[in-house]
């Protein structure tokens, strides 16, 4: 399976379950796990980088990854893209 | 006679007026239909009412041509033109009716008064209303960017509002008026009886069920066509979905509306964007729409290139335009890097670009907070092709009652063929649609399906969900990217005979070899197996135009290499359109009015 290493991180020590992601994702990128009651990132390679999960999170826990190339030709230096 | 829909609705809806996308154009035209309460209104929208559609951020924050607003007329058109469209239409060479134009001029103010009892912030805190600052080229199309005229004052002839909640409010009022929402629901395809629309059938992106709608009119409004191209500087599947507009808009509306007869217009146009390097984003990010762009020298294009042609005659984008200059055999980008520079910006030049980033896309605030804000080192400026002109490409509106060529079926937005797209127009379609629907669909009746409905209902089930039965099938992504790679490879801007027949080919063989292979593990991939199938249409029919529009126009949204020079001796004011007669492919050249 193709590893996508961008798209949307969340970070489970702050999720709260909220579902706001999920339900608000307009690429459908987030999934939902009933047992957990906690969102799943199914679809990150279909990202579109809207952010609108991460503005949305209220508990912060939710940050959008930008692919290396964003990075690179944007002028961000990878090491500061993290949280 | 009481018909079952047989075994194939999960859930059958019956309204008057079925909106087809929940945009701006969809929402506003809903909130129009209801305003007396009279008139039941369902949308149906593949994401969600707040957050989908290109105005998901609104960066189209103002009104074209609103010197009306102060003056009765556009200022930089006199008014002979004006009252013949030509403002609108010849921006476009003439490929758009110019009465459409007419029609939306007279509307622009109307939709400002309904967004402000909204709450939208439409003034400023003194009570008055901002104006944007444009300069205009020479002879040429607006120059979204903010620089004083000769005598050092800046005027405005865009208004210039804080439109970052416009969506969001414009969702809620359609909730609280009562208009039955449909979200993650996707069109699959239009229900006709006797050469009219009457109704739809969606499925439900998560659950799977399988959707009918019944309705008097349907309105389509699903946005334009962002998926034929791809971002070719980032790796798969990111160059897939970074797009500068709305990635979920495939096209869904345009197909479905040409499978039933309705005329297409304008598919061999395309949208040719400068972007911001790794960004992908136009605008306050991008170049050419704020920032001035540079060669390796230090030379600013708009200055090197100012009276050659493409400059005047070109694509109505101007930095496009100077990237092809001085003409399309020796584009300065083939021999340059391209860059737009930050580093100096002037503080209102600061300001108005964060301004912008606000009302933007969120993830351009986060990229320069991460590349450490506005006045920050160079960065390349590239060509993109967001996907076809849109608001030029698309549905023909035949009226300016948003008609389409097929009775009861209605047309708005970026997925019309009408008068150029731009959030204010689609608010102001919104607008015209919603209120005229109000007045007609009391008169109208309920449409009673027959036998011959339910068959189309049917046979449409098993098409939907035939890629639920190929376990180990195509992957509909992979059948996606080889499509968009035809379209990059033998289509794009340099257009020629040979290389357009062969992607004609190409489409033909995928479409015989591949799309009855996809296949989907849950509704989220069927879905996308559903999106290619359109694609695939829709490159197609953007091949075939391409070819048969022997001259190029709007260069280099339309450029043959084989026809290099405009012909208006037999192409000017003329259109070709496509629609599907029996399930076969029809082209017509007519003439736009």
């Amino acid at each position: 399976m193709l590893r996508v290493n961008y798209g949307p991180r969340i970070d489970k020590t702050y999720c709260n379950g909220c579902g706001e992601c999920y339900q608000n994702c307009p690429m459908d990128v987030f999934g939902w796990d009933e047992t957990e009651k906690r969102p799943t990132i199914d679809y990150p390679g279909e990202c579109a980088f809207c952010c609108v999960c991460e503005i949305t999170c209220a508990q912060r826990a939710v940050d959008v990854r930008f692919p290396l190339h964003t990075m690179l030709d944007f002028g961000i230096d990878p090491k500061n893209a993290n949280k | 006679m009481s018909l079952s829909f047989g075994q194939s609705a999960d859930e059958i809806i019956e309204t008057d007026l079925l909106i087809l996308g929940g945009g701006l154009v969809g929402c506003m035209a809903a909130l129009r239909a209801r305003q007396d309460r009279k008139i039941d209104v369902a949308i149906m929208e593949k994401g969600t009412i707040k957050w989908g559609g290109n105005g998901i951020g609104f960066d189209d924050h103002n009104i074209e041509y609103p010197g009306i607003i102060e003056h009765p007329l556009p200022r930089n058109f006199t008014a002979t033109q004006a009252a013949k469209g030509e403002f609108g239409a010849k921006r476009f060479h003439n490929l758009v009716s110019a009465n459409l134009a007419v029609t939306e001029a007279k509307n622009y103010v109307k939709p400002l008064v309904v967004l402000e009892d909204l709450g939208v912030k439409i003034r400023e805190d003194d009570g008055t209303v901002k104006v944007k600052q444009t300069q205009k080229m020479p002879g040429g199309p607006n120059w979204h960017r903010l620089v004083p005229d000769a005598n050092g004052k800046i005027e405005g002839d865009k208004v210039f509002y804080r439109g970052s909640d416009v969506k969001a409010r414009l969702a809620d009022a359609v909730v609280k008026s009562g208009v039955r929402v449909f979200e993650r629901t996707m069109l699959t395809s239009l229900i006709t009886q006797d050469g009219a629309v009457v109704g739809a059938t969606g499925i439900n992106v998560r659950t799977g069920k399988f959707m009918v709608f019944k309705a008097k009119a349907v309105l389509v409004s699903t946005g334009d066509s962002r998926r034929l191209y791809t971002y070719p500087y980032a790796p798969y599947p990111n160059c897939l979905f970074l797009n500068t507009h709305f990635a979920a808009n495939h096209g869904g509306g345009l197909a479905a509306a040409y499978r039933v007869g309705a005329k297409v217009a304008n598919m061999e146009f395309l949208q040719v964007y400068v972007v911001a390097a790794g960004a992908c984003a136009t605008s306050s990010a991008g170049a050419g729409m704020y920032w001035r762009v540079q060669n390796s020298k230090g030379e600013y294009l708009e200055d090197k290139y100012r009276d050659f042609g493409l400059a005047k005659k070109g694509g109505h984008f101007p930095a496009t335009n100077f990237f092809y200059a001085p003409d399309m055999d020796h584009p300065e980008m083939n021999r340059e890097v391209i860059t737009y520079d930050t580093s100096q910006a002037t503080d209102d030049e600061v300001i108005a670009c964060y301004f912008t980033c606000a009302t933007e896309y969120p993830r351009l605030l986060k990229l320069y907070q991460l590349a450490g804000g506005i006045r920050k080192p160079p960065v390349e400026a590239k060509i993109f092709i967001p996907g076809l002109l849109s608001g030029i490409v698309g549905i023909l509106m035949v009226n300016d009652k948003a008609e389409t060529s097929v009775k009861n079926l209605y047309i708005a937005g970026s997925s019309s063929s009408s008068t150029g797209s731009s959030g204010s127009k689609a608010i102001v379609w919104g607008l015209i649609v919603g209120d005229s629907l109000k007045e007609l669909l009391p008169d109208m009746k309920h449409p009673a399906f027959g036998a011959e409905q339910l068959k189309q209902i049917d046979d449409e089930k098993k098409r939907v969900m035939q890629p639920l039965t190929n376990p180990g099938g195509i992957d509909p992504l992979e059948l996606e990217y080889y499509i968009r790679n035809i379209n990059m490879n033998y289509i794009n801007v340099y257009k020629s005979e040979p290389k357009l027949k062969h992607a004609l080919k190409l489409f033909q063989n995928a479409k015989e070899k591949a799309l009855p292979l996809l296949c989907a593990r849950n509704p989220h991939e069927l879905m996308r197996a559903l999106e290619v199938i359109d694609i695939l249409d829709l490159s197609e029919i953007h091949a075939r135009t391409s070819l048969m529009r022997t001259e190029s126009r709007l260069t280099p949204c339309h450029y043959r290499m084989d026809f290099p020079e405009s012909d208006d001796a037999n192409w000017g004011g003329m259109i070709l359109t496509a629609h599907s007669l029996n399930g076969e492919p029809e082209y017509l050249r007519e003439k736009v009015d």
